[in-house]
């Protein structure tokens, strides 16, 4: 199973949710009604699965709005969000900007590029 | 207020004995049991991980058990006889761990379960750092050094 079929099946168990309701782009808090003793269920089940380190403060984008607090409108914003979750692309990092009114931004897409950037620093 | 008395009969309602050994991924203890209801062997695990939880952050959080995910149960509806206990950390967030916990007893009863536990900072949800930090780091310390006398 890929990374996304593995973090789907890990969404799905715990949220106890239909498959078809995660797709890359589902808005885990905001969609999915993650609760934060779900997210804790949801690392380890990632670590379980993957075999990389979970840090919660990351991989849920938990830092965001503090990371954000007194950024101007220079392009800073988009820059703090590179330098604060490395795993997120300058394409991204602009959609969770215009983004942020609308709740916690974070997507199963998020998810996957955590695992991912894990899964390169073990050199898996 | 009214206040509500709740007597366990358990002294400090510790339900471990001793603690034989702990290294970054395991930990073994044990406790005597007479004639208890399964319920407290499956506390006595809950204790035990919960315990080495906090010896892996150097008791600097509190932990608490978040649920179990499975266990099975010996047909016993109660436990008697030493019992061995072992907890094998099987995955982690950086604030949740699940555990496969075991209970072993001479006669071959056993309970073998799944159990998730999470990390909360002191201060949080009424967790007292003052009273909660010493107090684990004591008890933990104490069925380290000396198993034979209970904490």
């Amino acid at each position: 199973m890929d990374i996304f079929g593995e973090i789907r099946e890990s969404l799905t168990e715990i949220l106890d949710i239909d498959a078809e309701q995660v797709t890359l782009e589902t808005y885990v808090i905001r969609e999915l009604d993650a609760e934060s003793i779900d997210l804790l269920e949801l690392s380890v089940a990632l670590n379980s699965r993957f075999k990389v380190e979970i840090n919660d403060d990351e991989i849920y984008l938990k830092s965001l709005r503090t990371c954000l607090n007194g950024a101007g409108a220079n392009g800073d914003a988009g820059n703090r969000i590179l330098r604060q979750f490395p795993f997120i692309n300058g394409e991204r990092a602009g959609e969770i900007l215009s983004d942020l009114e609308g709740g916690p931004v974070l997507k199963v897409k998020d998810l996957m590029s955590y695992v991912s950037w894990r899964a390169g620093k073990n050199g898996c | 207020m009214d206040i509500i008395a709740i007597r366990s009969d358990l002294s400090g309602f510790v339900m471990l004995d001793g603690i034989l050994d702990a290294g970054p991924d395991f930990i073994e203890g044990f406790k005597r049991l007479d004639r208890a209801p399964l319920y407290l062997a499956i506390e006595a695990l809950a204790q035990l991980g919960a315990f080495h939880v906090r010896y892996l952050v150097d008791f600097q959080k509190h932990a608490f058990l978040l649920g179990i995910k499975s266990c099975s149960l010996p047909p016993q509806v109660e436990l008697s006889g030493n019992c061995k206990l072992f907890g094998k950390l099987e995955s982690r967030g950086s604030s949740a761990f699940s555990y496969r916990l075991t209970a072993n007893l001479e006669d071959g009863a056993a309970i073998n379960g799944e159990f998730m536990f999470a990390l909360a900072e002191y201060g949080e949800s009424g967790f007292n750092r003052d009273i909660l930090q010493s107090h684990y780091r004591k008890v933990f310390s104490c069925l380290k050094r000396d198993s034979k006398t209970s904490c």
